[in-house]
């Protein structure tokens, strides 16, 4: 295969992760945090560049030092796949255990509910205030910490580009062509909301209500976020029949986990489903009291369907949710 | 204003509680023993197809999963029904004992074939999400590892 292809096949690589399930589901919160300030496009801009940074390091470097370790031990024969596994595994594990209180962190300052007075000695003027009025600089943090939201799809896409970068010697190219592809569409986004934002807030004279919502939204999508990643998965209980389970399948017993694995996920993902609903329902009672105006708005369809089919992906459902109801409601 | 001060507190007590728990449970996860034990009972022969995923499910990993027990379940029926053959679901981030014996770090289709209770032949496929949204690739996909299995194929 020439170089072409191959670049041609990276550059594809990285939007198909950015728009997979999972990835998405963080580049929803990327794109309302680059354009949490609406009126300055070219800050918009410059944070869309910073994000793409973050997420480029990590993938180059992380690459690099896999790639690195792969020739060492192996001398370049072997599957970089099994020799990255446990790697793997424990960045889709950690991973995803820091960014629960990193994004209820980073949407409680967006949504003013958390004041502190430190001051970390960069132009001497609060964290809180810096990150909520946009300094473009936090793009870049943000950036690095979502590329390490590893899920199932980029950690397979990821590991395709090492493989090409295996088999072309090269160990930059690759990662930095699919780190730069992973923020094109988050890129594409917030530059879009900019300028239309611009447009609309011009027409409507509006532009500082326009940013209060974007921010207010913003902080939603992360304080909901935390309840899905974490208060939903790290803190949820654990029943005595899981817990039992748990051992079994520790112990490596493929076959008595056939049956309990299947159901246990089925229930989990039901389970993941309910309580997503339960909070998106709360926020819709708060808006429309009215119990039957509440059963005739769009975003309460959107909910029932959270519960069944969209379980898997409740941060869209509700994200839809809060938008039809703002929309709807403040019109 | 006390309404927002309060909800603001009470998410600081979440957050601090949440970090304090999670690192709790992750030692006593480490803490645990994990040895590991044989993937079958004694005598048994079979061919045991399994999709290793993460337990936080994915749209396409769900995609493998139907395809794959599909697969397994009508143009294997013969097998499935006198117990030749059977489709299992593992969580490879909480079965580390399995993942690490077959070194899985991303979702997989594995065909384990066991004989006497011995595993024989371990048949890998491991592009199974970068062919997900490809029905008729994934599914030769699959047929191909699961025939190469059955027939004794190298590949």
């Amino acid at each position: 295969m020439s170089f072409s292809v191959v670049s041609c096949k990276l550059c594809w690589f990285g939007p198909v992760t950015a728009v997979s399930p999972c990835p998405l589901a963080t580049n929803i919160a990327a794109i309302s945090f680059l354009s949490r300030n609406v009126s300055k496009t070219r800050r918009v801009m410059l944070s869309a560049a910073l994000y793409t940074l973050g997420r480029t390091l990590v993938y180059v470097t992380l690459g690099v030092i896999l790639l690195w370790a792969f020739q060492k031990a192996t001398g370049n024969t072997g599957n970089l796949q099994e020799y990255a596994s446990s790697t793997s595994r424990s960045l889709q594990h950690y991973g995803y255990i820091a960014l629960g209180p990193a994004l209820l962190f980073i949407g409680m300052i967006l949504l003013g509910l958390f004041e502190f007075n430190l001051s970390f000695g960069v132009g001497g003027s609060k964290l809180q205030e810096r990150i909520a009025e946009g300094g473009a600089i936090w793009a870049l943090p943000l950036g690095i910490l979502f590329a390490f939201a590893f899920c199932p799809p980029s950690v397979a896409l990821f590991l395709s580009a090492l493989v090409i970068s295996l088999e072309h010697e090269s160990m930059v190219l690759p990662p930095l062509v699919y780190g730069i592809g992973t923020a094109v569409p988050v890129i594409v986004f917030a530059i879009f909301i900019a300028f239309a934002s611009q447009y609309v807030g011009k027409a409507f004279n509006a532009m500082t209500k326009i940013e209060k919502w974007f921010r207010l939204i913003t902080g939603l999508i992360f304080v909901l976020y935390w309840h899905l990643l974490y208060a939903d998965r790290v803190l949820r209980g654990t029943s005595s029949s899981e817990k039992r389970e748990r051992q079994q399948h520790s112990q490596g017993h493929l076959k008595k986990s056939v049956s309990s694995e299947n159901e246990r996920g089925k229930g989990r993902r039901g389970r993941q489903g309910v309580s997503t609903q339960v909070i998106a329902l709360a926020i819709l009672k708060e808006e429309i009291a009215d119990d039957e105006a509440r059963a005739g708005h769009p975003s309460y369809s959107v909910l029932m369907v959270a519960g069944d089919r969209y379980h898997r992906h409740p941060p869209s459902a509700c994200f839809i949710m809060v938008v039809l109801l703002r929309t709807d409601t403040h019109k | 204003m006390k309404a927002k001060e309060f909800f603001g507190k009470l998410l600081i007590v979440f957050l601090l509680v949440s970090i304090g728990v999670a690192i709790g449970k992750e030692m006593a996860v480490r803490s645990s023993p994990a040895p590991a034990v044989p993937v079958a009972e004694q005598g048994e022969t079979k061919v045991v197809v399994c999709f290793y995923m993460r337990g936080i499910p994915c749209i396409d990993c769900t995609i493998v999963e139907n395809t794959t027990e599909r697969i397994v379940n009508e143009e294997y029926a013969d097998a499935v029904a006198q117990g030749d053959m059977e489709f299992v679901t593992v969580d490879y981030l909480k079965n580390t004992a399995l993942a690490d014996k077959y070194k899985i770090g991303q979702p997989t289709v594995l065909i384990v074939q066991i004989e006497d209770g011995e595993e024989t032949r371990v048949e890998r496929l491991q592009d199974v999400l970068l062919k997900a949204r490809n029905k008729s690739e994934l599914e030769q996909y699959i047929r191909n590892g699961i025939n190469r299995i059955l027939e004794g194929d190298e590949e």
